[in-house]
């Protein structure tokens, strides 16, 4: 999908036509898709081939819709619902637990859930297991992992060469309104933006591109597997890829599938190690598996 | 693409109806109105998106009518607004496939044999144009017809309009795999636009 001699890809050519790349990334794809012939060739079949396909299924299927609505049908019905003691009062949602408001049963699971926390982490072996039961992949405070669905990872066509050519990761911050967008998402509107790095799944200094299916809000300090580790491992990859002994889709991939697993793997350590760059030499380098 | 839901006043409350009056204070006539309002609407996009699926014209017609039923019901019961165009869409599939699952003893088929084949020609056209609008329309549906179902899905919701978030909400896939099958989708069909 991809094309190599950074040209944009099939898949960024058709998000910037459907909009569903940032402002920024959809310029960059549109002043690249101007200069060059190939891909503004790629574009308009893309989007002549939407617009044909669109046109025919809606010709199609239209033509097979029956035109007599079914809408007094459904009034009907709906007004037999609504007749129905005209639907269930505040207090019978309270009542009747079969029509109780989602949030009643949602604290009725809390609630059930904390109990068996609490009797789960008073068993003799607690202490032992701590570490199991409080890893943070998320907590209160943000997710320390992305959702998967809202943040897969997303990077742009470059090569390892490239990539070291352009130098370390100095990482710039994505603009405010996409990270306004990237807490929106996450539905932590009203999440203080000051603890969190609205970071990049994969970073840019490996590929990773601004789009907001590459990032996500990540806690500064709320956990030990925070932004400043993460840049840690950021750092490490880079320089594993340019001295020649990682491959950057390698790196690429395991900072996108647990970069918590990555770190364990190219660090050898279950914990993030102090923040003394020094302790970080490419001989430490040999990953588990 | 998404022009089409913007346009449309539906839409705007639609989209704007995460910030909305919470259900618990519109009573069960307000929101028959409103329910009533969404299937003028979407009747003919759900319609058209789960015949689409394989299903017969009077079962996606008890498709939707169904789904209008439950959204009032949804609604009444104070549960979420956020986005009721992808709720809508998502709810409509499944319901589909149920009611194409529960029938494909009888009648194994996962699109219509016709589908894409028999669009009304463009009147307009003289008869040569209509000739070529023809075996486009033939290639384009050969290629449709081979896609994997999933693919298929994809680009059926992206022609109703559903934003990338909303197709990933209905199919229950991640982000990256709809613009990835997308974007190979449109491919095909582009090289078999060129023949």
């Amino acid at each position: 999908m991809r094309h190599a001699n950074d040209h944009v890809s099939d898949e960024e050519i058709l998000m910037a036509l459907d909009g569903e790349l940032s402002v920024q990334r959809t310029d960059q794809v549109r002043t690249h898709v101007a200069r060059c012939s190939a891909c503004r060739a790629r574009m308009e079949a893309i989007e002549g081939a939407g617009a044909d396909f669109n046109r025919i299924y809606r010709a199609t299927e239209s033509a097979s819709v029956p035109h007599a609505s079914s809408r007094a049908s459904l009034q009907r019905k709906l007004a037999s619902l609504t007749n129905d003691a005209a639907g269930p009062s505040r207090l019978e949602r309270w009542v009747n637990p079969l029509s109780a408001p989602v949030w009643a049963y949602v604290c009725a699971a809390a609630l059930l859930l904390l109990v068996l926390t609490i009797g789960w982490m008073h068993r003799p072996d607690a202490q032992r297991e701590a570490t199991l039961v409080t890893l943070p992949y998320s907590n209160a405070s943000g997710p320390v992992l992305p959702d998967v669905r809202l943040t897969p990872g997303a990077t742009r066509p470059v090569t390892g060469s490239e990539i070291c050519a352009a130098g370390g990761p100095a990482e710039m911050r994505p603009p405010r309104p996409v990270q306004q967008a990237v807490f929106h998402e996450y539905g932590m509107d009203t999440a203080p933006e000051r603890e969190y790095e609205v970071d990049h799944l994969i970073t840019p200094a490996l590929g990773g591109t601004d789009d907001i299916r590459n990032l996500w809000p990540e806690p500064y300090a709320s956990t030990e597997w925070n932004a400043h580790v993460k840049d840690q491992l950021e750092d490490h990859l880079h320089s594993l890829v340019c001295g020649g002994k990682l491959d950057l889709a390698t790196a690429q991939h395991d900072m996108a599938s647990n970069w918590i697993s990555a770190y364990k793997k190219y660090f050898h350590s279950d914990r993030p190690l102090p923040r003394t760059s020094d302790l970080i030499e490419d001989q430490r380098y040999t990953p588990k598996s | 693409m998404a022009d089409l839901m913007r346009d449309s006043a539906i839409g705007s409350a639609l989209l704007g109806a995460v910030d909305g009056a919470p259900a618990a204070d519109l009573s069960a006539r307000e929101i028959e109105e409103e329910v009533i309002l969404l299937f003028d609407e979407f009747r003919e996009k759900l319609l058209r998106y789960t015949i689409s699926l394989g299903i017969g014209v009077q079962d996606a017609e008890d498709v939707t009518q169904e789904v209008f039923l439950s959204l009032f019901r949804h609604l009444r019961l104070g549960r979420s607004r956020s986005n009721l165009r992808g709720w809508i869409f998502r709810v409509a599939h499944h319901l589909a496939l149920k009611h194409r699952n529960s029938r494909q003893r009888q009648q194994a088929r996962t699109a219509p044999d016709n589908f894409l084949i028999d669009a009304q020609a463009d009147s307009a056209a003289n008869p040569e144009e209509q000739l070529n609008d023809e075996r486009r329309r033939r290639r384009l549906a050969l290629v449709f017809l081979v896609l994997p179902e999933r693919d298929r899905w994809c680009l059926l919701l992206r022609a109703e309009g559903l934003r990338y978030r909303e197709i990933s909400g209905v199919l229950g896939i991640s982000l990256g795999a709809v613009s990835n099958s997308l974007a190979r989708s449109l491919a095909r069909l582009a090289r078999a636009d060129e023949r």
